[in-house]
């Protein structure tokens, strides 16, 4: 049984803009073959296409530490958006190496003005007549 | 305050990857049978080339050509006597590891050597005196080159899966985070040797067949006409994965500076083809005593072919093209997506885009002040793609096509044949009428767009004029749209598939006013818009895509129909 890692963030919403800074702690226990905790900023896609997932930035302790504060200045780009084909979100993740156990995901949103960004179809497309349109259901 | 608490995911989608693992360890080891056979040749090879040349009397070497049943059909009976450590040995070997040749001439020099007494020495096993040959050629060392290049080749590509799989597998019992996306450091695995076979293959073809055989082309020219006779003639089969094949072979004898020699060699390229009946009529003319005629190589008279045109056969100087085509061209490609992917990694994560603290902080793009757009380039880039795309699929199509007809002239047709290649033929009508229809496009009206300035920021605004010059016809309803759509990429079973779909289509201008049509201006405004929208993004496998879609109605001539991709920049900020 992998021993827990906390993450626990400063914040009582999950709405960001870029450029605003996530704060928080992070604690676990230190376990055998666990020499380091990293904790990733990052974002990664969900829906119809192949998945994909970009680590923006990356803090490290070594495993005897136990704890430490972490604050994370968030970038400029790609901004949380939902739509029919595809989904982005942001997320923090605590990750135990090289063991690769890992905490729940910390998911938030990272759009211009805090508010989600949901893209629906155009119900007619004029242009749309050039496309092939695989999908008219929304997304998985 | 958030708080997550830790839970495993190590153990989940564990045995994804595990079938490619599979299928990889399959296809190393079938591989690996190509490529020890190989290794194992060029080892026998070796190790015969170790073998002692000694002085040796040659008592007999006959070839009987008497048997065309034989397979292969010139199977020399030789003996001779040598001497190793003071006691006579004999020997009745020409090759240590054959026992003849389907082409005579391949004998023909050896037995020159023969008949002229210069045949004075055979080779001795040192290990096992009474194991001989008279002949040990490189190629008994060499010839096991291409099987183990090739099955090297294959089991590369098999490692790569085996590679992948595994990584695979580890990739998907990781945390989330670890699954970064690295588009295309895997394929490589397969893709370099896979690409790296095909290049070989065409290379090697190129440069030890077509260009031996076009040298021959040229010398032949000055061989010398001589009147021949047949001895025996066939029809022999040729048994491969894509079915029987049939040449004709025809054995003749002919007398050169008051020698006679013997031959089979029918051209330069002694291909077969898939069709029996055209190959017996040609045996059927060609009886035993028939009078025919060579072209004897005055310098090495055992060489001699019965046509020296080329004819079809010249078109096999063309095979090992699409081989390179292939593999140079994969290759070429791989390097240059490297290249491209590496300029354009991730800007978040290099060092001169992290502010003192260490923290990442936005960055400003750069914008010109006005772009461009014209259909001429995209226009003449599409006819071009379709026509190279036509030329090649009716240029391999037509060899079978023409294969089919000669059937049907000669009443013998061949109705698989005549049926398999319909759709084909369908296809590269379809692709010639297109490019008939691309060429038309060419001649169409083209409106030149000009956006200001050239990106537009996330709920800004930008201006776009137009010009309609030129073209053959006019356009009678023209509109230009700001489309916005999603574009995922995924896999399904084996294919790679696209899907797409609108979030935002907004008319800038839609009028059959024939002064509007010809030049007018328009403005953008993306804070206007009550659509939710997101900017210009593109990951490996998904991306939204951001165009302006001008769309002209033409009478009587194919409608304009031209699609440019804009950018749509996300907010600025400073750090």
């Amino acid at each position: 049984m992998p021993a827990p890692i906390n993450i626990q963030v400063d914040h009582q919403h999950t709405e960001f803009t870029p450029g605003d800074t996530i704060s928080g702690k992070i604690s676990w226990e230190a376990t055998e073959g666990v020499n380091e905790v990293a904790l990733r900023l990052f974002w990664f896609t969900t829906g119809r296409g192949t998945q994909e997932v970009s680590v923006t930035a990356e803090l490290k302790w070594p495993a005897a530490q136990g704890q430490a504060d972490f604050s994370l200045v968030l970038p400029h780009e790609p901004y949380s958006f939902s739509g029919t084909l595809i989904a982005l979100k942001w997320a923090l993740e605590a990750v135990f190496l090289p063991t690769e156990d890992s905490s729940e995901k910390y998911e938030f949103n990272l759009t211009p003005d805090g508010q989600p960004i949901t893209l629906t179809s155009v119900e007619t497309p004029v242009t749309g007549k050039k496309k092939k349109r695989f999908f008219s259901t929304s997304k998985h | 305050m958030f708080k997550k608490t830790a839970t495993t995911s190590r153990s989940k989608k564990a045995a994804s990857g595990c079938g490619l693992i599979g299928f990889g360890i399959v296809w190393t080891l079938f591989s690996s049978l190509f490529f020890l056979f190989g290794i194992k040749s060029i080892y026998d090879g070796i190790g015969r080339s170790q073998w002692a040349e000694v002085s040796c009397e040659v008592t007999q070497f006959k070839i009987p050509g008497n048997k065309p049943k034989l397979d292969p059909p010139f199977q020399p009976q030789v003996k001779y006597r040598y001497n190793w450590e003071g006691s006579t040995r004999t020997g009745d070997k020409l090759w240590p590891n054959k026992e003849g040749e389907d082409k005579f001439e391949e004998l023909g020099e050896i037995f020159e050597q023969y008949r002229d007494g210069k045949l004075k020495t055979c080779y001795v096993n040192p290990d096992n005196p009474d194991e001989s040959a008279l002949i040990i050629t490189g190629s008994d060392t060499w010839g096991g080159l291409i099987p183990a290049l090739i099955g090297a080749g294959f089991m590369a590509i098999g490692i790569g899966m085996i590679f992948i799989g595994r990584k695979e597998k580890k990739k998907k019992s990781s945390a989330l985070s670890s699954q970064e996306t690295k588009s295309d450091e895997a394929p490589a695995l397969i893709l370099v040797p896979f690409f790296s076979i095909f290049a070989l293959a065409g290379l090697g073809i190129l440069f030890f067949v077509v260009i031996p055989k076009t040298f021959k082309y040229f010398d032949a020219k000055s061989w010398q006409e001589t009147p021949a006779k047949v001895i025996w003639s066939k029809v022999r089969s040729h048994d491969s994965d894509d079915g029987t094949t049939y040449s004709v072979d025809i054995f003749y004898r002919y007398k050169y500076n008051d020698r006679v020699y013997r031959s089979n060699t029918g051209s330069y390229t002694n291909s077969s083809s898939s069709g029996r009946s055209s190959k017996q009529a040609v045996v059927k003319a060609h009886p035993r005593g028939t009078e025919i005629t060579c072209y004897v190589n005055p310098e090495k008279p055992w060489q001699a072919m019965r046509k020296r045109d080329l004819g079809w056969g010249a078109l096999f100087a063309l095979f090992p093209l699409p081989f390179i085509a292939i593999g140079v061209g994969g290759l070429w490609w791989m390097a240059r997506n490297r290249k491209k992917k590496n300029r354009a990694k991730n800007p978040y994560l290099t060092e001169s885009n992290k502010n003192d603290t260490g923290d990442f902080k936005g960055h400003k793009k750069y914008t010109q002040p006005e772009v461009e757009f014209t259909p001429r380039g995209s226009r003449v880039k599409s006819l071009l793609g379709v026509f190279l795309f036509t030329t090649f699929w009716c240029g391999i199509t037509s060899i079978f096509v023409v294969l089919a007809v000669k059937s049907w002239l000669r009443d013998d047709p061949e109705w698989f044949l005549t049926i398999f290649i319909i759709p084909f033929v369908l296809v590269g009508l379809g692709g010639i009428f297109y490019s008939g229809y691309r060429f038309l496009t060419l001649f169409s009206p083209a409106p030149t767009i000009k956006l200001k300035p050239s990106a537009i920021v996330m709920g800004g605004t930008a201006d776009i004029s137009w010009a309609v010059q030129g073209g053959i016809g006019s356009i009678s309803h023209f509109s230009i749209y700001l489309v916005g759509e999603e574009e995922a990429t995924y896999r399904q079973g084996t294919d790679t598939k696209t899907a797409e779909e609108l979030f935002y289509e907004e008319a800038l201008i839609d009028t059959s006013d024939p002064r509007k049509i010809a030049r007018g201006s328009a403005s953008i405004d993306l804070s206007a818009s009550g659509t939710p929208i997101m900017p210009s993004w593109k990951g490996t496998h998904n991306r939204i895509k951001w165009s302006l879609i001008v769309i002209g109605k033409v009478r009587l001539w194919p409608d304009v129909l031209d699609d440019y991709e804009i950018e749509i920049e996300p907010l600025e900020i400073t750090s």
